[in-house]
């Protein structure tokens, strides 16, 4: 109200039609004098009303399927509290990772360990390029000592990068590896923990890394696509990749040592890759 | 579903998800469809902007699960994340709009509406829905359409409740005089003159203002 307006505004008639106990006495007494505000008051309620009638809609049919499908799509990120969780995620459709798995590690890797077992002999410099030269060559699983910290924030992105950065890119120099500055070379000899930095988890053998795979997949004889002896919120951990499906790979970080049970999960997520 | 996860309660379902249950969301997301896209439908009043809503609303609740409060009420968190989406698609759609403003709301004002109204009441509530500004229409689908209490909008909006209250009786003045059930001559705001149509002469700005989808206060 106001001296070229005496009657309330709209708003506090709104108020006074919802019993608003804010609502000034003034305004209050106004209403119950003016015949007009008190009509105004009458249809605002009556708007009120028809609000409170309006039905609740039902989501149509091609919405709900294109929700479920969006969400099928979506990889999981989630942090399962267990392998046995992690493990249950895995066994929902997963033909991929099981075509994959049928490969076996051990097939794939016995190239792998002989050639890089070779290349120790070889000088350091060298190893460092070789093993980078052989991963391009190997179909089998990529072996880093990254140096990289993954962090559950970023950790999509890492995986990625893991996946498909250039071994150029992927390896530092066998001088910073040396020097324990984090770096490691892409298909690291595995075993070797020389090259690993105080954060960085070391290299398991090739028994050791096969039965922390299998027992992540729960399916043995399951091959990585990307092992990563790293570290994970700055303690060591051990990031192994595996197939889920063509576009989708499941991220297992687990503890350095990989002892199998339930405490060597850190942490799992599904991640789509490009 | 199996008996056992309709049996449950959305926070026990949400534990589910969060240790893995793979069919745990898929109950969340029937439990509440319905009203995230009463909610979505009636905030974009575009039933393609509310369909990308909830699918990015839905989305986000998935990815940020492991966000959710466990103490929290899960329809609460999940509205506040529909409510933003829905916003957020009316800003961007709001971006790629090359025709003036008024002109794409008088033209989508009652079409999109014309498709759920149950009655001509409902198309014209609707309608008016649609020209009153976004923070007060949000505020009347969650309180007054939806009966939320007006704490549970504050919180899904993050705004305090006086400023629920206050848009809540602004939007509903609003819609009286969008309706014409009020005098000739009154105007939300105290200014006479406004007669409920969108830039009419002496329309205060909180009455009438074009569908603004950013909060002013959010």
């Amino acid at each position: 109200m106001s001296a070229l307006n005496p009657h309330p505004d709209p708003e506090e008639l709104a108020a006074v039609a919802v019993g608003d106990p804010d609502v000034g006495v003034e305004v209050r007494a106004h209403v119950g004098d003016c015949a007009e505000c008190a009509a105004d008051v009458a249809a605002i309620n009556g708007v009120l009303r028809s609000l409170r009638e309006l039905p609740e809609l039902r989501m149509p049919v091609d919405v709900v399927t294109a929700v479920e499908r969006a969400l099928a799509d979506e990889p999981a990120a989630v942090a399962p509290a267990s392998l046995a969780a992690a493990r249950a995620r895995r066994g929902r459709l997963m033909p991929f990772a099981a075509a994959a798995s049928a490969v076996g590690l051990a097939a794939v890797l016995g190239t792998t360990v002989l050639r890089t077992n070779d290349q120790r002999s070889t000088d350091a410099g060298d190893a460092a390029t070789d093993s980078v030269a052989g991963a391009e060559a190997a179909p089998g699983p990529r072996i880093l000592t990254s140096g990289t910290d993954y962090r559950e924030a970023e950790l999509d992105f890492q995986v990625r990068d893991a996946l498909t950065a250039p071994p150029a890119a992927a390896a530092l120099s066998a001088e910073d590896s040396a020097a324990g500055r984090g770096a490691g070379t892409a298909d690291a000899p595995l075993g070797s923990t020389e090259q690993s930095s105080a954060r960085t988890a070391p290299a398991l053998t090739p028994e050791q890394l096969q039965s922390c795979v299998d027992e992540l997949s729960g399916a043995p004889g399951s091959s990585p696509l990307l092992v990563d002896y790293a570290s994970y919120a700055g303690r060591p951990a051990v990031v192994v990749v595996l197939p889920f499906r063509e576009d989708t790979v499941d991220v297992f970080v687990v503890r350095s040592d990989c002892r199998v049970g339930n405490d060597a999960l850190i942490y799992f997520k599904r991640v789509r890759t490009p | 579903m199996s008996d056992l996860h309709g049996e449950l309660d959305d926070a026990a379902l949400m534990a589910r998800h969060l240790s893995g249950d793979g069919a745990a969301f898929g109950v969340l997301v029937a439990r509440h469809r319905d009203r995230a896209w009463s909610v979505a439908l009636r905030t974009t009043g575009d039933p393609t902007e509310a369909s990308d809503a909830v699918q990015d609303a839905f989305l986000s609740a998935y990815r940020s699960a492991a966000t959710f409060r466990a103490d929290a009420k899960f329809s609460t968190w999940l509205h506040r994340i529909v409510v933003n989406a829905c916003l957020d698609r009316m800003r961007r759609a709001r971006v790629r709009a090359t025709v003036p403003l008024d002109e794409s709301v008088a033209a989508t004002a009652v079409d999109p509406y014309d498709a759920i109204a149950a009655s001509d009441l409902a198309a014209d509530i609707g309608a008016a829905l649609a020209r009153i500004s976004a923070d007060q229409r949000v505020a009347i689908v969650l309180v007054d359409v939806h009966g939320m209490a007006v704490d549970e909008v504050a919180e899904v909006l993050g705004v305090p409740a006086g400023t629920v209250k206050s848009r809540c009786h602004r939007g509903r003045a609003a819609l009286a005089l969008q309706l014409g059930h009020l005098r000739p001559g009154r105007a939300v705001g105290g200014a006479p003159g406004a007669a409920g149509t969108p830039g009419a002469p002496g329309a205060s700005k909180d009455s009438t203002t074009p569908p603004d989808p950013t909060p002013s206060e959010t």
